[in-house]
């Protein structure tokens, strides 16, 4: 199986909080990692850094290596690497503008004017998105007036407008109600076709229905990263299992 | 239980009374301002110069007289002999005077008046002032028509007088169009000035700027400045920009320019604490939204953080021409207190506030024509402030749902 990402021996500070410990993970391609754990165990701090998110956090600091296709992801311009990375946060973040330029919104800021391309990108990505349909007539229509779960969409779609290998995930269903919550993971399975996934998620079900590979988190560590079966129906670790089956956490 | 009702009523009467009191206050503002000055305030005030032209005309020719008719209005007088109307009224500086309601198109005064200054013809309007005449009758006796007499005695008058020695008329004066002139380039000049600045200033601040001990003494030296009375500004202009437009040959003296470099620097932190205000609460997640599609912290500037920004930068502006048009201490030092009717950018001037100093500063204060232009600032600024309203509401309607 083909690496994406390598973590080695990752430790990251917020000033003197010491954040992630001597984390190793290897992300494979095209298959959905989950990333599980309790609150402020890290889990969200290490996606971040997949996409130098963390960058923007004045006294945070990063040691160890990330390589991302085989190379340091410090050595990766900041804007090429957003492009093939993206990101979906935890609460749908549409821009306040039309539908159309949100999505346009990626392509442009990359130099892309013509507007037939912008077009094109536009329609494919709300496709493969699944919301082309609830919005192709209201293409020019405020992105803030749709509902939370056609919102967090648009932001999936915006993120495969830059066509991205790589989408990463915080949390994308923690503000919405159990149907929309449904059709995320329904695209989320559509999309491992086409991408890597790396998801975020307090939901241990939605771990089990969306990923292939899970991390489980805990206090900056990573306790125990196995396939998603194997994790859940033998936990090797006792953390794990009192974590998963409820008794903890 | 009664007695908890009292007591209880008692405080709220006077907490009613207490809060009512500003509200009484601004109203006895306003009738005040209003009864002084509704009766100067006219399009005529707005549009006229401040300094009065003077004329002294005559007819000296013996005119046999013609017999004019006109429908006059309640408060008209007609000659007939010569074919004209006056009327008593009160001028801009709110002396009684008598106004020219009404010229016949056939009437030799029109035309006929001959400027002593200048030997030419004058041609005489209707809604100029006459302050004297001086009359010859058919038996050679002088007719004197002083204004103070009124209308009715100058229309007498004309009638019996067969030649005109001397009439002496006063065009317009007492109005305000220079003021608005300079108080217009005030803002216009203040404002593309301080927009830049302060907008510039506001997004480094809230963007770029670390979050250091630089950054906050920075940050509290401009809430600071705000504090700053503002004739301590009209100093500063006056040390330092009056000397440099001097230097530069652009001006001699006061300048209206001057003084929008001194209102720049006054305004600069309402701009800057407005403009930052309105980046601040765009939601930080929008922003990381941006720069996670990988586009660059200036795109995300322009494309996202400013265009929300507007509404911000558009309160402050209007917040900035209300100060513009309010401020009168720092404009005094800067632009000087002569009221000017040719306006130019790189001379003294006044400002519809400055131009009330200049009145009450007179030998005669003239309460009413203050009065009348406390109207039109108090108007203007209760304009601006009902714009601000306004695109605050449609601020919270345009999308923030968060």
């Amino acid at each position: 199986m083909e690496k994406i990402f390598e973590i080695k021996n990752v430790n990251l500070y917020y000033g003197e909080k010491h954040a992630l410990k001597d984390i190793n993970l290897d992300i494979y391609k095209k298959k959905v990692t989950a990333f599980i754990g309790p609150s402020g165990c890290g889990k969200s701090t290490l996606l971040r850094c997949l996409d130098r998110m963390n960058d923007l956090i004045d006294n945070c600091k990063v040691e160890g290596s990330i390589k991302y296709n085989d190379k340091e992801l410090n050595q990766y311009d900041t804007l090429t690497l957003r492009s093939n990375v993206g990101m979906v946060f935890q609460s749908p973040n549409p821009f306040p503008m039309s539908i159309f330029d949100n999505i346009a919104y990626g392509p442009r800021c990359h130099g892309i004017k013509n507007r037939k391309a912008l077009e094109e990108i536009v329609i494919s990505s709300l496709k493969k998105a699944a919301l082309y349909d609830e919005v192709k007539d209201n293409l020019k229509g405020s992105a803030l007036a749709l509902s939370g779960g056609q919102q967090q969409r648009l932001c999936i779609a915006r993120c495969i407008a830059m066509k991205p290998d790589v989408i990463l995930m915080d949390e994308p269903t923690s503000a919405l109600d159990p149907i929309a919550t449904l059709k995320i993971e329904e695209l989320i399975n559509e999309l491992k076709k086409d991408f890597t996934i790396v998801i975020v998620t307090h939901n241990m079900q939605q771990a089990t229905r969306v990923s292939d590979y899970t991390a489980f988190f805990m206090l900056g560590e990573i306790i125990e990263y196995n396939t998603t079966n194997e994790l859940f129906k033998n936990p090797h670790n006792k953390k794990t299992e009192d974590y998963i089956t409820g008794r903890f956490g | 239980m009664i007695k908890r009702k009292i007591i209880d009523s008692f405080w709220n009467v006077l907490t009613y009374l207490f809060s009512s009191v500003g509200i009484i206050v601004l109203l006895l503002i306003f009738i005040f301002v209003f009864s002084n000055g509704a009766s100067t305030l006219s399009w005529n005030l707005i549009t006229s110069d401040y300094n009065q032209t003077t004329y002294v005309l005559s007819y000296k020719d013996k005119y046999d007289g013609g017999n004019f008719e006109y429908k006059c209005k309640d408060d008209e007088y007609f000659s007939s002999y010569w074919g004209i109307a006056f009327t008593d009224t009160v001028n801009t500086e709110g002396v009684d005077s008598v106004i020219i309601s009404y010229i016949d198109d056939h009437s030799p005064l029109l035309n006929g008046l001959l400027d002593v200054g200048n030997d030419n013809y004058h041609h005489l309007q209707v809604n100029q002032y006459v302050t004297t005449a001086l009359l010859v009758g058919e038996e050679g006796n002088i007719i004197s028509c002083p204004a103070r007499k009124g209308a009715e005695s100058m229309a007498a008058g004309f009638n019996r007088g067969v030649s005109i020695t001397t009439l002496n008329l006063v065009d317009g004066g007492g109005g305000i169009r220079g003021s608005l002139i300079a108080t217009l380039y005030l803002i216009l000049f203040t404002l593309i000035l301080v927009l830049p600045l302060g907008i510039a200033a506001a997004i480094y601040l809230s963007i770029y700027a670390k979050d250091n001990w630089l950054t906050h003494l920075l940050k509290s030296l401009i809430d600071m400045s705000s504090g700053v009375p503002s004739i301590i500004f009209g100093l500063v202009g006056l040390l330092l920009f009056v000397p440099m437009f001097n230097a530069l040959v652009v001006s001699e003296g006061y300048s209206i320019l001057a003084g929008a470099l001194t209102m720049t620097i006054m305004l600069l932190p309402i701009v800057i604490s407005t403009t930052k205000e309105a980046i601040d609460v765009i939601p930080k997640k929008i922003i990381s939204g941006s720069l996670a599609l990988g586009a660059s912290q200036t795109q995300t500037t322009f494309k996202i953080i400013l265009p929300n920004a507007i509404p911000g930068i558009l309160t402050s502006t209007l917040l900035a021409i209300g100060r513009i048009i309010g401020e009168s201490a720092a404009i005094i030092f800067v632009m000087g207190t002569q009221v000017q009717d040719h306006v130019l950018p790189n001379r003294g001037g006044t400002t519809l506030a400055t131009h009330i100093y200049n009145l009450m500063g007179l030998e005669n204060p003239n309460y009413k024509l203050a009065s009348a232009i406390a109207i039109v600032i108090l108007m203007s600024v209760l304009i601006l402030n009902i714009l601000v309203k306004l695109i605050g509401y449609r601020l919270n309607k345009f999308g923030r749902k968060h």
